[in-house]
């Protein structure tokens, strides 16, 4: 998880790698401040999501390197599902997550880590609120707010997606 | 209800978790508003392409980078902890009389004051019990294994502190565990709960309870909990030879044999292979019967490969005796194409093929790994065993000496048989 935690909030495997092994690192070194408060696995997510922003932030005057690395990498991974036996269906979602994974690189911090979150990882509103530090109702309407966005800026580029 | 409320909820009513009343009104709208029905539709549309991009997968040398950090941290901190632990030798009892002196005079103020962390750290149990009586006494103070909001009632707080510690490293080490094997073989739900791989005792840090892993057996039914032998070497000798002729597509047999010291009653036997590698068994189980000791019994691993080139088997067996849960993993590098001309080269030839590789503080099982890949040798190593890290140049190295040279470094042997390195310990039995 923590891995593909920092590759969707980043966008950049290399990056990912290194803020995972940052992330276990910190994570490892500070086991002792766990207190049990918060599931382990929630207190794991927010070391993830802070090192991966914190390392985003420092990367932030490169964004445009950023999403060439992701156009690279993506097609190497869209390999696992295959409810459909129709290839043109296929093509279709395939050029649609292409499209929905560069509008995610798009979205500011909150929005595409809300995201990542609950869509991506599975999230409780709940466990989101822990990992974020901030009220149930925020993650909500953070929610709301990241998905319409989203939607904008894919309506804004993609042809694909309108068509549903 | 207008458009305005009804996108602020949208991503609720997709959700579900609405008010029954509230949802019926907002679907309402939705039917009637054609742009936020669209809207609507949008978003659900999203959510799906979101919830099925694929997951990204750690590459493979991730997990032993995070291991080579780890290693560097837990070092780190065991020069730490010896530090602490001789300071609080030194100091502690003075320490602890006055923390309780300080309580009893309703000082606790003085006792929470931020001295360094190890020094608060360890305060006594029983002491600790006692501050944490008086209601503001101890506030939660910065040191980091002093305050623990809740379940501090009962037992030792410093007890229960290192319990989650213990129990916090052992999940870390789990999920990068987890996360190398997301990588490759996520399917695979083997072993349950058995006391091998990374806990076979070699490279577990030494501050590490033993009884938060393998206890899978000499566990009393409801008595103490005994800290199981994970050091008893095991009493389970298993050596897996592979199919004579690997082809792919058809089903081919290597063989297992097993052989142990004392009878055991009961010894469970399964196969697991890689991705393209099935077993053609149900459940690959091999064999689930009696071992006697002395005895070497000979299973067949009946296998088909979907793929030609190198395949991973896994060797699993399960018994209730001491030590008798072992596992074995092996390569096979030589599956061939069905129609593919001539057999592999020989073994023997392929040993002596120059490998061309550097190792920088490599785990020795990788490093053999990469040089058997290769050179398209075939090697046998027992699970758990090369977490030591080595660095080698081989470059220009024929593979057999390159096998031994890595091995060796690492403190192991290399003994070949039918064109099979296996790889086991040097000194036979692995020191506590």
């Amino acid at each position: 998880m923590a891995y593909a935690t920092a590759y969707r909030l980043i966008g950049d495997p290399d990056a990912a790698c290194d803020a995972t092994q940052d992330a276990y690192v910190r994570a490892y070194a500070s086991l002792r401040t766990f207190r049990g408060n918060s599931t382990f696995s929630t207190w794991l997510y927010r070391i993830v999501v802070n090192v991966s922003l914190d390392l985003l932030r420092r990367r932030a005057r490169a964004p445009e390197p950023l999403t060439a690395a992701f156009d690279e990498e993506e097609p190497r991974e869209i390999e696992v599902v295959d409810h459909s036996a129709d290839p043109q269906r296929d093509v279709e979602r395939r050029e649609r997550q292409a499209v929905v994974l560069k509008a995610l690189q798009r979205m500011s911090e909150d929005h595409r880590t809300v995201l990542v979150l609950f869509d991506l990882n599975g999230l409780a509103y709940e466990e989101i609120a822990e990992v974020l530090q901030v009220p149930l109702g925020t993650v909500k309407s953070r929610l709301n707010r990241a998905r319409l966005a989203m939607r904008d800026a894919i309506r804004e580029d993609a042809e694909l997606f309108g068509a549903v | 209800m207008n458009c305005g409320t009804v996108r602020e909820k949208m991503s609720l009513v997709a959700e579900g978790e609405l008010p029954a009343e509230e949802l019926l009104v907002i679907r309402a709208h939705l039917a009637e508003c054609g742009a936020c029905g669209a809207a609507y539709r949008e978003l659900r549309q999203l959510v799906e392409d979101l919830r099925s991009l694929p997951r990204p997968r750690p590459p493979v040398g991730l997990r032993a980078r995070i291991g080579l950090a780890l290693d560097a941290v837990e070092e780190a901190e065991a020069t730490e902890r010896t530090v602490v632990r001789s300071l609080w030798e030194v100091a502690g009892p003075y320490l602890a009389a006055a923390a309780v002196v300080a309580i009893a005079f309703g000082l606790a103020t003085l006792v929470s004051r931020p001295h360094s962390r190890g020094q608060v750290a360890r305060v006594p149990t029983g002491v600790t019990n006692a501050v944490e009586s008086p209601k503001e006494g101890l506030p939660a103070a910065p040191g980091p294994d002093v305050a623990r909001p809740t379940a501090s009632k009962t037992g030792s707080s410093d007890a229960q502190s290192d319990a989650a510690v213990a129990d916090a490293t052992r999940r870390i080490r789990e999920a990068q565990d987890k996360l190398a094997m997301q990588g490759r073989d996520a399917k695979q739900p083997w072993p349950p709960e058995l006391g091998t791989g990374r806990s076979s005792g070699v490279g577990g840090p030494p501050t590490e309870p033993l009884g938060t892993r393998g206890n899978t057996f000499g566990a009393p039914v409801g008595g103490q909990e005994t800290i199981p032998t994970l050091n008893v070497p095991t009493q389970i000798d298993v050596n897996f030879r592979p199919p004579s002729e690997p082809v792919v597509g058809t089903s081919v047999s290597g063989t297992v044999e097993l052989s142990a010291r004392d009878s055991i009653p009961r010894v469970l036997v399964t196969a697991t292979g890689d991705e393209g590698l099935t077993i053609d068994k149900p459940g690959g189980v091999l064999y689930s019967g009696p071992l006697r000791a002395g005895d070497v019994v000979r299973v067949p691993v009946p296998m088909t490969a979907s793929q030609a080139g190198l395949h991973e088997v896994r060797i699993d067996v399960q018994s209730d005796a001491p030590g008798g849960n072992t596992n074995v993993k092996a390569f096979i590098p030589n599956f061939r194409a069905a129609g593919a001309p001539a057999p592999a080269p020989a073994p023997t030839s392929a040993a002596d093929k120059p490998v061309n590789l550097v190792f920088r503080k490599a785990p020795v099982r990788q490093a053999l790994l990469d040089i058997a890949r290769q050179a398209g040798l075939r090697i046998e190593m027992a699970e758990g065993l090369g977490q030591e890290r080595i660095s080698q140049d081989v470059r220009g190295v024929p593979a057999r000496a390159a096998l031994r040279a890595v091995a060796e470094e690492g403190g192991y042997q290399v003994e070949e048989e039918a064109g099979v390195f296996r790889i086991t310990r040097g000194t036979s039995t692995g020191g506590g």
